[in-house]
């Protein structure tokens, strides 16, 4: 209990510092913001009056405890450029399922390609397999996402024609729609994971195996599934989700070009558009967003882990 | 744990495998060679393109329309893009942008994250619980995202894009070094020698750097495969390379636009871009290798 | 004497031979040879040798566990009637553990830090004899208790990291003891551990055995040990048995000069203003071995029939020797 509190009270420091960065990147804009807001042809009473009504006139710290309070509202402002007058909090909502939905799913694809691979190379390390799987995973990490996404696209799609190519179907509409549409984009976003996740599962394997009481455990006359699969894999688990931790950001991050490739409206059709047309309210937003989704889900990690593996604290 | 403390814990370097006589050896030699062929291309791929302008290479904005989207060619070797530009040509002209501007995002990872990092590892506990978590707030920002962000407020263009992802890779730099510096900073042979009057300085020329050289070259490697990658993102996507001027990114993004009517443009420079990634990445690997020579010493498990 | 069973032993082991791969080009090393041995029920056997001489190997290859690249390349090991030497893993799973155990000598280190230590006892009993859950984890306290662990209901619910050195090890016993086996491997259960936290593991193994009529094989470096709790003792020397005798008759009249050599280096009080007397020499490497006698090299009673390979050599009242020349020296 003690170490959630710990960590809870890290996060929200960690918390604290992007929620600075994301007010601070739009002050870093070249140029008036209000007048970019205000447009080309306002003049400088229209200027001035857009200025008072976003606030922009009030000292520095004023503005950011009034953005933290928003902020705990739930409001974080209002886009002003790609969808002007809509809230950003509304348009995350509406990108958001898609892109978890890639993050979920890729997320599952990277775990079903590192757990087998990764225990069948530690079974045996330094032998055909070990080496084939360690070179099937630098390939698959070498390969950029967005590589891959035109790969498949034209592979499984254009050219087989067994998943489509653009488009996102929302889960609640239809299972079956949304499954085709989602594998392709999860696919490519999560084949370098799944690979970088390979090589720790080995690698936590590896140790695992030597340790004495998986000796014991085979002592114990138990199976060897059972040895792997609870004792070993048990052991190997704190690296293996800590990786996986990590991961999450460098998804997220991917995920941006995977939805331009796939036109799939997401979070990073979003941050793109956002950035395309200079609308820093929803850039802010979106970067707090993404922020507080990997700390929560590395927070979740930690939790996770320390209720896995107790660890003995001095 | 933090991001940033997690981040240290998760070795890079899977552990080494059990000792088998057998293999060991043999494994150790090639792998040596995988590496050493990685390091050969990371630096003739450069090389190349660096003496694009004197090999026997053609004029890569010379545009040729009978040759239009067309494939391998005795002409042109890699075929020529929808304007009729040969594709090695450009591969080898862009390349020169791509690799330059990977080598400035390092270059800016490396000025902020290794001063950062030897503070925290030299400073007091208050320093470093302070950095680090400025690390971590760095660190939960998805990384293109961040790099799309601070493009999006400086405004589209090369430089601004590789100062970008020098910012979005700097934690990683401050975590190698900060380890370095604390490594370092555990001996009492840095005692002695503050005792006998070493100025921190030379300290940190003497003992620090040539402690974290290893691990940090080993970033270095892996980092140059990332900011390859992340140009090509955001070039892909318009916000890095403006035309005219042309990367691998850009090349991947002119070739998805005509990827219905010629799927082979897309081709030559993500070929460019996943061997330069791999590249990196053996070469990375190599060194971190060499440098955890010792392995051995484990008691074998028995069999399963 | 204790009253060992004089029927048919619990564990008998002939003629084991251990090798080590050493990859092409060159031949296997031997690791063990010839190992034999029986163990009768009730009775405590006693290893003992000092480290590298095969003593450990000999326990793990009873067990099947050796490490990688080493081979049981012949001989026999029987558990009651039973052929364990080319047993598939999958049949010597359900052997392991139900009618043999093993524990070892780090016990911290051999019990998983992620499970309760209950949970660990439980799941042996629910492997080898389908307990439930709750059948399972009763057994597990009731297990605990026999080794003498206090609040055994609270403890089994706490992490080996809450556990000393010592209780370790008493848990390791209950859990090896879960399914009741008929022979326990115990290889340098107490060398990690006090003397005082050594002596009570000791006796309750001794306790343990007399009260469930388990045979143990003891393996140790310390004679005082040997002494102190076994009836039988194989002394081995580089991959060999050099002596077997009951342990009275080893103490009184050991037979081979290894034998004679770590007895008299025991320190005694009686001897305290003379020179320690340490075997000259040191154990020789693995591979290093002679084609003869293997302890020739550092005997002081070394001779010309010692270059050959030597056969034990049956000697006193339940004994035997690998020497030539035993009965001529020392005694």
């Amino acid at each position: 209990m003690r170490f959630i509190v710990q960590r809870l009270f890290s996060a929200c420091g960690t918390l604290f510092l992007v929620s600075i960065a994301a007010f601070t990147l739009p002050e870093l804009a070249r140029g008036d913001a209000a007048a970019i807001i205000a447009g080309d042809d306002a003049t400088p009473d229209v200027v001035e009056r857009v200025r008072h009504n976003l606030g922009l006139d009030r000292p520095l710290f004023s503005r950011f405890f009034g953005f933290i309070a928003d902020v705990g509202r739930g409001d974080l402002g209002v886009s002003i450029r790609v969808k002007p007058g809509a809230t950003v909090t509304s348009m995350i909502a509406d990108a958001l399922p898609a892109t978890a939905s890639m993050l979920v799913v890729g997320l599952l694809f990277a775990c079903l390609m590192a757990l087998p691979l990764g225990v069948a190379a530690a079974l045996r390390p330094g032998s055909v397999i070990d080496r084939m799987v360690s070179v099937f995973a630098a390939l698959s990490q070498a390969v950029p996402p967005f590589v891959l996404a035109l790969v498949l696209i034209l592979w499984l799609s254009l050219g087989r024609g067994w998943f489509p190519a653009v488009g996102y179907v929302p889960l609640t509409d239809d299972v079956t729609q949304w499954a085709s549409h989602i594998v392709l984009p999860a696919l490519a976003l999560a084949a370098a994971a799944g690979a970088e996740l390979t090589r720790q599962t080995r690698g936590a394997l590896v140790d695992v195996f030597e340790q004495d009481y998986i000796r014991t455990a085979i002592a114990k006359g138990l199976s060897k599934p059972v040895v792997i699969g609870r004792h070993a894999l048990k052991g190997a688990s704190s690296p293996i989700i800590t990786v996986l931790g990590l991961q999450v950001a460098r998804l997220i991050g991917g995920s941006i070009v995977v939805e331009r490739i796939f036109g799939i409206a997401g979070l990073g059709s979003l941050a793109f558009d956002a950035v395309l047309k200079r609308d820093f309210v929803l850039i802010r937003g979106v970067v707090l967003v993404t922020a507080v989704l990997v700390i929560v889900v590395n927070l979740i990690v930690d939790v996770v882990d320390d209720r896995l593996n107790p660890k003995a604290r001095a | 744990m933090s991001i940033a403390e997690r981040v240290d814990q998760t070795p890079t370097v899977p552990p080494d495998e059990m000792a088998v006589p057998r293999t060991s050896r043999v494994r150790l030699f090639v792998e040596q060679r995988v590496a050493f062929a990685a390091l050969v291309v990371l630096v003739a791929l450069p090389l190349a393109c660096v003496l694009a302008g004197v090999l026997p290479v053609q004029d890569p904005n010379l545009q040729v329309p009978t040759v239009r989207l067309g494939h391998p060619t005795t002409d042109n070797w890699l075929g020529a893009d929808n304007l009729g530009r040969d594709n090695l040509a450009r591969l080898l002209y862009g390349g020169r942008v791509t690799l330059l501007a990977a080598v400035q995002a390092v270059g800016v990872a490396v000025i902020l994250g290794v001063p950062l990092g030897v503070l925290a590892g030299l400073a007091g506990r208050w320093v470093d619980a302070v950095l680090r978590t400025c690390m971590d707030a760095l660190m939960s920002i998805p990384p293109l995202l961040l790099a799309f962000a601070i493009v999006g407020v400086l405004g589209p263009g090369l430089t601004n894009a590789m100062l970008a992802v020098g910012i979005v890779m700097t934690p990683r730099f401050q975590r190698v070094a900060r380890s370095g510096a604390r490594q370092v900073a555990r001996e009492t042979y840095i005692e002695a020698s503050r005792a006998a009057g070493c100025s921190p300085w030379r300290l940190l020329w003497r003992h620090v750097l040539p402690n974290a050289s290893g691990p940090l070259l080993v970033q270095i490697s892996f980092s140059i495969g990332f900011a390859v990658t992340a140009e090509a993102s955001l070039s892909f996507l318009g916000l890095g390379v403006q035309a005219p001027q042309a990367s691998w990114g850009s090349m991947v993004r002119e070739s998805f636009n005509v990827i219905r009517r010629d799927s082979w443009q897309i081709v030559p420079p993500s070929v460019a871009i996943a061997a330069t990634l791999l590249a990196t990445s053996l070469v990375g690997d190599g060194i971190r290798d060499a440098i955890n020579r010792s392995g051995g010493g484990r008691s074998a498990g028995a069999r399963l | 004497m204790r009253d060992c069973d004089a029927a048919a032993p619990l564990l008998t082991v002939s003629d084991l031979c251990v090798q080590v791969e050493r990859g092409r080009g060159h031949s296997a090393m031997d690791v063990l040879t010839d190992v034999s041995f029986d163990l009768a029920r009730k009775e405590m056997l006693g290893i003992v040798g000092e480290s590298g001489c095969g003593k450990t190997m000999t326990s793990l290859a009873i067990m099947g566990l050796l490490p990688r690249g080493l081979r049981i390349t012949s001989g026999s090991v029987l558990l009651g009637q039973d052929e364990l030497v080319g047993r598939s893993s999958a049949e010597l799973g359900r052997i392991r553990g139900r009618r043999i155990a093993m524990i070892f000598q780090n016990a911290a280190r051999s019990l998983n830090p992620s499970f309760p230590v209950g949970y660990q006892i439980a799941e042996v009993a629910r492997r080898h004899l389908s307990m439930s859950r709750r059948a399972a984890a009763a057994r597990a306290i009731e297990m605990l208790d026999l080794v003498g662990i206090p609040r055994a209901t609270e403890r089994a619910r706490q992490y080996p990291h809450e556990f000393s050195g010592g209780m370790c090890q008493r848990v390791m016993i209950a859990m090896a003891l879960a399914c009741g086996p008929d022979v326990l491997l115990a290889d340098e259960p107490t060398t990690a551990l006090d003397v005082t936290v050594q002596a009570q593991v000791l006796a309750l193994l001794r306790r343990l055995q007399e009260d469930l009529g388990l045979g143990v094989a003891l393996v140790t470096h310390d004679l005082g040990v040997v002494a102190e709790v076994c009836d039988h003792v194989v002394v081995m020397y580089a991959g060999e048995v050099v002596e077997q005798a009951e342990v009275e008759a080893l103490f009184a009249r050991p037979g081979h000069p290894y034998t004679q050599g770590l007895l008299g280096a025991i320190p005694r009080s009686e001897h305290r203003h003379r020179p320690f007397n340490a075997i000259p020499g040191a154990v020789p490497r693995l591979g290093g071995w002679s084609s003869g006698c293997r302890f020739g090299p550092r005997c002081i009673h070394r001779s010309d029939a010692c270059q050959r390979p030597v056969a034990l050599n049956a000697w006193g009242p339940e004994g035997s020797v690998r020497c030539v020349r035993v009965g001529e020296v020392g005694g």
